[in-house]
């Protein structure tokens, strides 16, 4: 996903001459395209969040197009004021770039493990959160980032870790929009039961539902946004499921699930609400879990197998 | 330069009509809130006076102006020593100052960009400097000429963020950012000295790669003098340490920790502090 950001990147710096790149002391791996794309609008900085989060700011009041590149935890937790104030209170947008999102660096111990990201974001009001499943979504999303108005957060999961689940290949985001879900496994519009996953759960969750039984009764989306859920088809399922299963590399409180009954509850009052199944991380404690991302997955029931248990205690 | 007692010169600082008609509006929206940030917007407002008035270059009437000086004022709480100048300039209208902090106002406790003629919403600690170095890195690259003017709080420095942002500028030769303290050694809940602890500004910022200058923060001519030379280096950032007096221009809430922020400034109590700017020496 990493070097999908870059590329993308250092495609559009040879035209927008706005876009500014700084990495806090991280590793891009394209340091010398960059280089040569961005030329002074490329800085890798010391550690230091705070300062960046406002130099930013200082930036994108001035006319450029900020990107901070930094690990999830210290891009969002480390620095959350100046986010709030620096960015979104002063309608100066910046772009981060948060890598090793979720479990991806679950080696390192909750310092590094970023289960609480999207919870954060969701409060800074005009904040996008993009979750992307894959490279491929990940260059659909770039445009976006550079076009929208407000701030943006964009949730990298994993970096050099072999791909999981199946594979959501290129024509899933033909007529791509980040306003929009993705139909990802088709029932019917009656179906009562609804799947809606992000970031890499989707391909798990549809791995899963792969060699589930019961697998035609269910309809599943991916959603590329956290807080752009203002989609007339997921409306329309939501009106007639029994059953909404919410999948998310996040903590289960504050996250997507949480996103999605806010939305429900504040636009929709008619619909009633369905059983809600969260799949996702736990709330009551940090995660000491030191195996690699594949393995605290699965420990917590987010492989395929453990949704497959989940759904069949439902269905 | 270093021999000077700053802190007596600019205890013994006259004030000119100027001043104390800048004071006056300050006043003015105090009337109006009875509460309000005295202590930090009577110390800092001769270096925004002068700033604006002899060394800034601005259009009140087109505050977006691309090739302007960008002021910042990080203590976000002195408000009132920002907006009495901006509406002294035009920025805004002058009975602006008369609705300070009601529902609805322009003006509220800090300092926020939606006003006029200001450069980056502060009131929280250690944001303003971030910020700077920022808009002086911006400047660089378009290289423009324009120069970046950022105020900090005395204690506002122990903000590692101050420090990371004097890291940033340092080693991004932002010669034309000039960070300028507010030295009036009291902070919120006392002496500058007790609370914060430390005195050696002047090798901090010296070690952090600035060029640093020692100045009476209320003497006219030598605010002048101290912002006229800057930028002082062709590779390195500058600050200007400003002695100033906590509250200056009324004697009895000079240096007073109190009068850091003071509620209940009935008209009695208003009364007291207009005599006093008017008695104050000229």
């Amino acid at each position: 996903m990493r070097n999908a950001f870059f590329n993308s990147l250092i495609k559009a710096a040879k035209l927008n001459k706005k876009l500014f790149l700084i990495s806090v002391d991280q590793p891009t791996g394209f340091d010398s395209e960059l280089k040569e794309g961005l030329g002074k609008r490329f800085l890798i900085e010391p550690i230091s969040e705070a300062n960046i989060i406002g130099m930013a700011s200082g930036l994108a009041a001035n006319g450029f197009i900020p990107i901070v590149f930094n690990h999830a935890t210290f891009n969002s937790r480390r620095c959350y004021e100046q986010i709030l104030l620096d960015s979104a209170l002063q309608k100066r947008k910046i772009i981060l770039v948060s890598m090793g999102a979720g479990l991806a660096t679950s080696h390192l111990g909750p310092t590094h493990t970023s289960t609480d990201d999207i919870a954060l974001m969701r409060l800074i009001p005009g904040m996008n959160i993009f979750n992307p499943c894959n490279s491929i979504e990940v260059s659909k999303i770039f445009p976006k980032l550079i076009s929208s108005k407000s701030p943006c957060y964009l949730r990298l999961s994993k970096y050099g870790i072999p791909r999981y689940g199946t594979e959501i290949n290129k024509s899933f985001f033909l007529n791509y929009s980040t306003n929009k879900l993705i139909h990802i496994k088709k029932s019917k519009l009656k179906s009562k039961f609804l799947f809606i996953s992000t970031g890499i759960m989707t391909p798990l969750a549809m791995q899963a539902l792969e060699t589930f039984t019961e697998k035609s009764q269910i309809n599943l989306f991916h959603a590329p946004t956290i807080n752009s859920l203002n989609d007339s088809c997921l409306v329309a399922f939501l009106r007639n499921a029994t059953h909404l299963f919410v999948a998310e590399e996040h903590r289960t409180h504050g996250g997507f699930a949480s996103a999605l009954i806010d939305f429900i509850t504040d636009n929709h009052m008619d619909i009633s609400l369905p059983k809600i199944i969260k799949l996702g991380l736990p709330n009551n404690d940090f995660i000491h879990q030191y195996g690699d991302q594949e393995s605290v997955l699965k420990t917590f029931g987010l492989d395929s197998e453990g949704i497959q248990k989940k759904l069949k205690k439902h269905i | 330069m270093r021999v000077k007692n700053f802190h007596n010169l600019a205890a013994n600082e006259k004030l000119d009509k100027r001043s104390k008609n800048l004071r006056h509006l300050i006043l003015r929206s105090l009337k109006n809130s009875n509460k309000g940030h005295c202590g930090s917007s009577f110390s800092m407002l001769e270096i925004i006076r002068v700033l604006y008035d002899s060394i800034m270059k601005f259009d009140s009437k087109n505050p977006a102006l691309e090739e302007r000086d960008r002021l910042v004022v990080g203590p976000g709480w002195a408000a009132l020593a920002l907006y009495s100048v901006l509406a002294d300039k035009g920025f805004f209208e002058i009975n602006e100052l008369d609705k300070y902090v009601d529902n609805n106002a322009l003006l509220g406790g800090c300092i926020e960009t939606r006003v006029p003629g200001v450069e980056a919403t502060t009131g929280a600690c250690g944001h303003g400097l971030p910020i700077s170095v920022g808009i002086a890195m911006a400047q660089k690259i378009k290289e423009s000429k324009s120069r970046v003017f950022s105020i900090v709080g005395d204690g506002e420095q122990g903000e590692g963020s101050i420090w990371e942002a004097a890291i940033s500028a340092s080693k991004n030769k932002l010669n034309n950012l000039c960070v300028i303290i507010d030295f009036n050694k009291i902070q919120c809940s006392g002496f500058f000295q007790d609370v914060s602890g430390f005195n050696d500004l002047v090798n901090k910022w010296e070690s952090f790669g600035f060029v640093v200058k020692q100045v009476n923060g209320h003497n006219i001519n030598d605010l002048q003098r101290a912002f006229s030379a800057f930028p002082y280096s062709k590779i390195k950032p500058s600050v200007i340490i400003c002695h100033t007096i906590m509250s200056k221009g009324i004697p009895f809430a000079e240096n007073n920790p109190y009068w850091h922020w003071v509620g209940k400034i009935n008209d009695d109590r208003l009364e007291k502090m207009e005599a006093a700017i008017k008695g104050y020496q000229e």
